[in-house]
């Protein structure tokens, strides 16, 4: 991948992997912004008469083209509000971890001393313990809201952003274009926002493409558990988990929401191997 | 006149991680370093590698706290200015400028930034025009990405953007050295120019004593941390002057018909480490002039000439006759 991309002209052409990958992510980006629209939760009633219609192709019809759920639902209807429950959980967590632990880092790098020990120590104690087991606890101990869910999500994976922009702080200030605009009398402030943030962006952004299917695997889990999403709200973690005592008279149940989720999954990843190379200034020559 | 640039005192240890965390070893770059700069004065700063020339000029242009002493900049401490005051005052030039070019910003932009901290946004499009003609560089140069220029057109521009927050002061540690030869003596032709319009004075960092030499007015030669000699740029090298400093320019290559007969002073032995200097004199292991107390007692600086002072047991106050130096030298 990185090799096709980073090659010589890499401007004109984009890789076809990058193109596939931003239409999928772009449809999921479609579907959830107009997931309002296309289908409402009426679509969700349950009919328990035309409980585990198969997909279309696998003996379904038209009237439910991915079939229905154990309860008779639509799965077609109940994806496409899953989408939207799970994109915007994995997005606004992905952003918050990134805005907290890119700030906490850079205040970190600034500051030295006890804080920066503080929020190093903050740092390791969250790599060192296993996430979901704190949000389980987080999420038992002050209930199941959404709000609450979305900020547990969001302290997901805040750590790798405080570790990488504490770094390249430290080193952008130690020399070079952050010491020439101090010298000139620029203050912290400009020096973050204006010089070392545009330069450490593409590490932040392949970093937030990295987390981000992590964190849509984190909601998928604690809804999975019954912990995230509540009914009758629906993501594509509470599907899985209700898929999952199906698997082997409907499959469909789980490997609709799995094959949606891993999908995602690997084009952010493409996307973000793509974007580090463009991003890179020392790579566009 | 009031001196610009006034250094008293100024040392700048440093706490190395050693292999036992409890002790830590301190390393001594800058020590005791007394000097003064007048407006418009260059002031070379020579010394062998690790001596503390760069410790000293990041100490006077704020980026390193001192460990005891003080830096005036027109009478006023450095440490109690803001950042914005300090800019105004002084202003480093490095030997890589293109390091100290954020990569991402256009050539515009990064002359345009000075003028936008210190609140001179209105004008700035002139200002930066008027810059970039300072300095002879085109003005289409300032849409260009700072890895669209050469190194010379890089040195250029830093001087640029270093001038327009209009220091009195420049620090230019081995600025030239990564420049070939025509475009080193372009800079310093530039250099020149900049210091008789604005009565800009510079400390000189550099390993190259003829360079150096060309463009000082007084030189100071430093010595593990210490400057051992400063004087007239004439004066430097000359029978008054300090062993290492004979020793110095005497181990450059040069070609000078009248030090054929006189013995050369060589250098024999190690710079002792900076972490475990000698007592006494800094000079005294490798002295060939050593006598007892050089191994006891710091010299005092002592003047030799016009202006020429030198921290030396065995030099002589000017005015005397036969100074002990050019005996025991074996003149
Ligand atoms: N940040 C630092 N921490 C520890 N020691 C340092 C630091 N900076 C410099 N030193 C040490 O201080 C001494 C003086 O270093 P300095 O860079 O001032 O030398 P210099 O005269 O500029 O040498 P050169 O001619 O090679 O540039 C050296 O022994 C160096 O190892
Ligand atoms: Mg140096």
């Amino acid at each position: 991948m990185s090799a096709e991309t980073s090659s010589g002209d890499g401007r004109a052409s984009v890789p076809w992997l990058v193109v596939l990958a931003c239409a999928y992510l772009g449809l999921l980006a479609l579907v959830a912004a107009l997931a309002g629209a296309i289908a409402t939760p009426d679509d969700l009633t349950s009919d328990l008469r035309s409980r585990l219609l198969p997909p279309l192709g696998f003996g379904g019809t038209w009237a439910h083209p991915l079939g229905t759920d154990e309860l008779g639902r639509d799965m077609l209807a109940r994806v496409i509000l899953s989408v939207r429950t799970s994109l915007f959980v994995a997005l606004v967590g992905t952003i918050i971890g990134a805005v907290l632990g890119t700030t906490l880092g850079m205040v970190a790098a600034w500051s030295g001393g006890f804080v920066d020990d503080a929020v190093m120590m903050l740092v390791d104690v969250q790599a060192s313990l296993p996430f979901i087991i704190l949000a389980l606890a987080a999420i038992a101990l002050m209930g199941s809201g959404l709000g609450l869910f979305i900020v547990v999500v969001g302290l997901f994976g805040w750590e790798r952003y405080a570790r990488i922009a504490r770094g390249m702080t430290l080193a952008a200030r130690e020399d070079g274009y952050a010491a020439a605009t101090a010298h000139l009398g620029g203050g912290p402030w400009r020096i973050s926002v204006q010089h070392i943030l545009p330069n450490i962006l593409g590490t932040l952004v392949v970093t937030l493409t990295i987390n981000f299917p992590e964190t849509m695997l984190l909601e998928t889990s604690l809804s999975f558990l019954g912990l995230g999403i509540q009914p009758p709200n629906t993501s594509l973690g509470t599907m899985l988990g209700d898929g999952r005592t199906y698997l082997l008279t409907a499959w469909w149940i789980a490997v609709v929401p799995g094959v949606i989720i891993s999908l995602a999954a690997l084009s952010t990843s493409l996307l973000g191997d793509w974007l580090r190379d463009r991003l890179d200034p020392n790579l566009r020559r | 006149m009031p001196p610009l640039l006034d250094v008293t005192g100024l040392s700048k240890v440093f706490r190395l991680r050693g292999p036992n965390p409890f002790h830590r070893r301190r390393l001594t770059a800058v020590a005791a370093v007394d000097l003064v700069l007048a407006p418009g004065e260059t002031l070379g700063v020579v010394g062998e590698s690790g001596c503390g020339k760069s410790t000293l000029g990041r100490l006077i242009v704020g980026d390193l706290a001192p460990s005891a002493g003080t830096v005036r900049l027109a009478r006023r401490p450095v440490s109690a200015m803001t950042r914005k005051e300090r800019a105004r005052l002084v202003q480093p030039i490095v030997q890589d400028p293109r390091a100290t070019l954020d990569p991402r910003w256009r050539i515009g932009a990064l002359l345009a930034e000075p003028l936008v901290i210190h609140g001179q946004r209105n004008g700035s499009a002139d200002r930066v025009r008027e810059a970039l003609a300072s300095v002879r560089l085109p003005p289409d140069i300032a849409d260009r990405l700072p890895h669209q220029i050469s190194g010379g057109q890089a040195q250029r521009l830093a001087i640029a953007r270093a001038l327009l927050p209009e220091p009195r002061l420049l620090v230019c540690d081995e600025a030239l050295s990564a420049l070939d030869a025509a475009v080193q003596a372009d800079i310093v032709h530039l250099l020149r120019r900049v210091q008789a319009e604005r009565d800009t004075a510079m400390l000189f960092i550099s390993h190259d004593l003829d360079l150096v030499r060309h463009l000082s007015h007084r030189v100071a030669v430093m010595y593990l941390g210490r400057i051992v000699e400063i004087g007239p740029v004439d004066r430097i090298g000359t029978r008054q002057s300090h062993p290492y400093t004979r020793a110095l320019i005497g181990a450059a290559p040069r070609i000078d018909p009248h030090r054929r007969r006189t013995k050369r002073a060589t250098l024999e032995g190690e710079t002792p480490s900076p972490i475990d200097p000698p007592p006494g004199c800094a000079f005294q292991t490798r002295c060939p002039l050593a006598i007892d107390r050089c191994r006891i007692q710091v010299p005092p600086p002592v003047r030799v000439g016009p202006g020429q002072i030198v921290h030396c047991h065995l030099a002589e106050p000017a005015g005397r006759d036969h100074p002990p130096l050019h005996r025991l030298a074996g003149d």
